[in-house]
C-alpha cells in the first residue's frame, strides 16, 4: 500500500470508521482516538495491508480495538442481562432513525455491531463474520435476533409509519 | 439389579441401586422391609444420600445463543414467518421466495403491519464526520526525498558536463610532454600540483638545477626524475579530476631526487599499477562493468558514468548515458537523459 493509497483510505473511510464507532460507542472522544489508532497500526503495516482490502482492514481493527477497550472498562453489557424495553412514552421522537439509535444501544455488543456493520456499511454476512470473527450463521442469527429487537422496542410503530 | 431376597450380602448393592434410581416399586419395598428389619443398615444409606452431590438447578442461559437458524424454509407458517419476512428484508430470499412471502402477506393481512415495520428498521448513518482526518494523512516523503535528488541529480550532471569535463570530454588521453629539465627542488606540499609544468619559481636561497635535456630522455631503467614524476601525476590529474581530493602533492627530499619508477609508473612495466590506478581499474571493473579494460585511467566518460549509476542507485532514477556518432561521424552526441530530463550536447568527433 503506497502513502497515496494510504491517504486515500483517510479520505474514504475515516468517517465511515468514525461513525460505526461513534454509533457504538455514543462517546465521541473515544472513537476518535480509536480511529487515530487503527489509522496508526495501518500505517506501520501499509506493506501487508493490500488496497482492496484496506476498509476491511480498518474496520476490524476498529470493531477490536473498540471491544478490548470495552473489556478493560468492564463496559460490555451481557448479553443475558440486556433484557428487551419497550419503547417509553418519552422516548417518542418524530425521527424512527433517533429512535433505532436509542433501541440500538440496547442491542447486546454482538448484535448491534453486526447490525451496525450491516445497515451502514452494507457489508454481506461473509464479511461481517470475517470483521467481527463470527460465523456467517452467527452473523445471521444476531442480524435476526437484532431486528426483532429493534421491532419490538419501536412498539407503537405503527403511528411512526 | 438381579431379583432375589435382599440379604446381609447384597444389600449395599441393592442400596447403591436405590440411589441411583435404578429400582423398581417393587425393588424398593423390598429394600426397605430389609432396611426396618436391620434398622443400622438403614442408617449408612440416609449418610449414603447425604454425601450425595446434587447439581443444583443452575441452566446454561447461552442455550439460544448456540443454536442455528435456518432462513430457508419450504413453506411460511406463523412459526417462521417473522424470520422470513426479515430475510425478505436482509434481501436474502430469491425471487420465488420472495414473491411466496407477498404471497402470504396478501393474504394475512393482519402480518402486513410487521412485514412494513420490519421494512423500516434499517439504521441510517449519521453526518458526523472524523475531525482528526488531518492528523492522519502523511506525506510522501519517499515523493519529495525523490523529488530533492532528482534536482540536486541535475544539478550535479550539468554541473559536470558544463564545467568540469568541458575541456575533456571524450578526450583521448593525452600525455603531458615531459619537459627537459629537472628541477633540483623540493616540491612543497603548499605547490599547486595542478600546474607542475609551470617553472618553478626561483627564490633566494634555493638550489635550482637543470639537467642536460637528453639526460631526460635516457631514462635509466626504474628511474624517474622528480619533474617527471610530478608530470605524471599531472597527466593523472588531467584525466582523473575527481582524484585529485585524494593525490597529495610528493614531498620529496633533495637526496632523493630520484624515485622508483617501477612502483608509480606502469608504462614502464603493466603489471605495476599506482595507486590511483588501482583503484580506477577497480571502479571500472566493478562499479562500470567493463569487460574490456583498455586503459586503468579513468576518463571523464568513465567519471560521468560512475556520478550517472550512483545518482540512479540514489534515487531510483534512471538515467542514460549515451554517446553516438552523427551519420557523416564528424560530429559526436553525448546525451544525458531520464523521463524527466534530457541534456544532449553535440562536439566535432574526434579524429583518428
Amino acid at each position: 500500500m503506497t502513502v497515496r493509497e494510504y491517504n486515500r483510505s483517510v479520505e474514504e473511510y475515516a468517517d465511515h470508521v468514525f461513525r460505526f464507532l461513534f454509533a457504538y460507542l455514543k462517546r465521541r472522544e473515544q472513537a476518535e482516538d480509536i480511529v487515530q489508532d487503527i489509522y496508526e497500526k495501518l500505517w506501520v503495516k501499509r506493506e501487508t495491508v493490500s488496497c482492496e482490502k484496506v476498509k476491511t482492514y480498518l474496520f476490524t481493527a476498529a470493531y477490536h480495538t473498540m471491544i478490548d477497550r470495552l473489556r478493560k472498562e468492564k463496559r460490555v453489557i451481557s448479553m443475558e442481562d440486556s433484557g428487551v424495553a419497550e419503547h417509553s412514552e418519552e422516548m417518542i421522537s418524530p425521527d424512527l432513525n433517533e429512535i433505532l439509535h436509542e433501541a440500538l444501544n440496547k442491542l447486546p455488543p454482538d448484535q448491534k455491531a453486526v447490525i451496525l456493520l450491516r445497515d451502514y456499511e452494507g457489508y454481506s454476512y461473509r464479511e461481517i463474520g470475517e470483521i467481527t470473527g463470527q460465523s456467517e450463521s452467527q452473523v445471521k442469527v444476531n442480524i435476526f435476533r437484532g431486528r426483532k429487537f429493534l421491532k419490538n422496542y419501536i412498539g407503537s410503530i405503527e403511528v411512526l409509519i | 439389579m438381579n431379583n432375589g431376597m435382599i440379604n446381609m450380602d447384597n444389600y449395599e448393592a441393592f442400596s447403591l441401586d436405590y440411589l441411583e434410581g435404578n429400582l423398581t416399586e417393587e425393588q424398593k419395598r423390598e429394600l426397605f422391609l430389609f432396611l426396618e428389619q436391620h434398622p443400622g443398615l438403614r442408617e449408612n444409606l440416609e449418610e449414603y444420600e447425604e454425601v450425595r452431590l446434587h447439581p443444583g438447578d443452575i441452566s446454561f442461559q447461552g442455550k439460544s445463543r448456540l443454536k442455528k437458524r435456518d432462513f430457508s424454509f419450504a413453506s411460511i407458517d406463523e412459526t417462521n414467518v417473522e424470520g422470513v419476512i426479515i430475510a425478505y428484508w436482509e434481501g436474502d430470499l430469491s425471487a420465488e421466495q420472495r414473491k411466496q412471502v407477498e404471497n402470504y402477506i396478501s393474504r394475512h393481512p393482519g402480518r402486513g403491519k410487521d412485514f412494513r415495520v420490519y421494512g423500516r428498521l434499517f439504521l441510517k448513518p449519521g453526518e458526523e464526520v472524523f475531525p482528526g482526518k488531518d492528523r492522519l494523512f502523511r506525506k510522501d516523503h519517499a515523493g519529495v526525498f525523490t523529488l530533492w535528488r532528482l534536482a540536486a541529480a541535475a544539478v550535479i550532471v550539468i554541473a559536470m558536463l558544463t564545467t568540469l569535463f568541458r575541456a575533456q570530454l571524450f578526450r583521448k588521453t593525452e600525455e603531458i610532454p615531459v619537459t627537459a629539465s629537472v628541477v633540483n627542488k623540493i616540491v612543497s606540499p603548499e605547490k599547486d600540483i595542478r600546474n607542475p609544468v609551470t617553472e618553478p619559481e626561483k627564490k633566494t636561497g634555493e638550489t635550482v638545477a637543470e639537467l642536460p635535456e637528453n639526460l631526460s630522455k635516457q631514462k635509466p631503467p626504474g628511474v624517474v626524475h622528480k619533474r617527471e614524476e610530478v608530470n605524471l601525476q599531472a597527466t593523472l590529474l588531467t584525466h582523473c579530476p575527481v582524484i585529485t581530493d585524494y593525490v597529495l602533492p610528493v614531498t620529496v627530499p633533495v637526496p632523493d631526487l630520484t624515485l622508483d619508477m617501477e612502483k608509480i609508473n606502469h608504462q614502464h612495466d603493466e603489471n605495476i599499477l599506482t595507486l590511483a590506478e588501482y583503484a580506477s581499474l577497480k571502479i571500472k571493473k566493478n562499479v562500470l562493468k567493463e569487460d574490456t579494460i583498455t586503459t586503468p585511467r579513468l576518463n571523464a566518460r568513465d567519471v560521468i558514468l560512475l556520478g550517472v549509476k550512483g545518482i540512479n542507485s540514489l534515487t531510483g532514477l534512471n538515467i542514460h548515458v549515451q554517446k553516438e556518432k552523427d551519420q557523416s561521424e564528424d560530429k559526436e552526441i553525448f546525451a544525458l537523459s531520464s523521463r524527466f530530463f534530457s541534456y544532449t550536447r553535440v562536439r566535432p568527433a574526434e579524429k583518428k
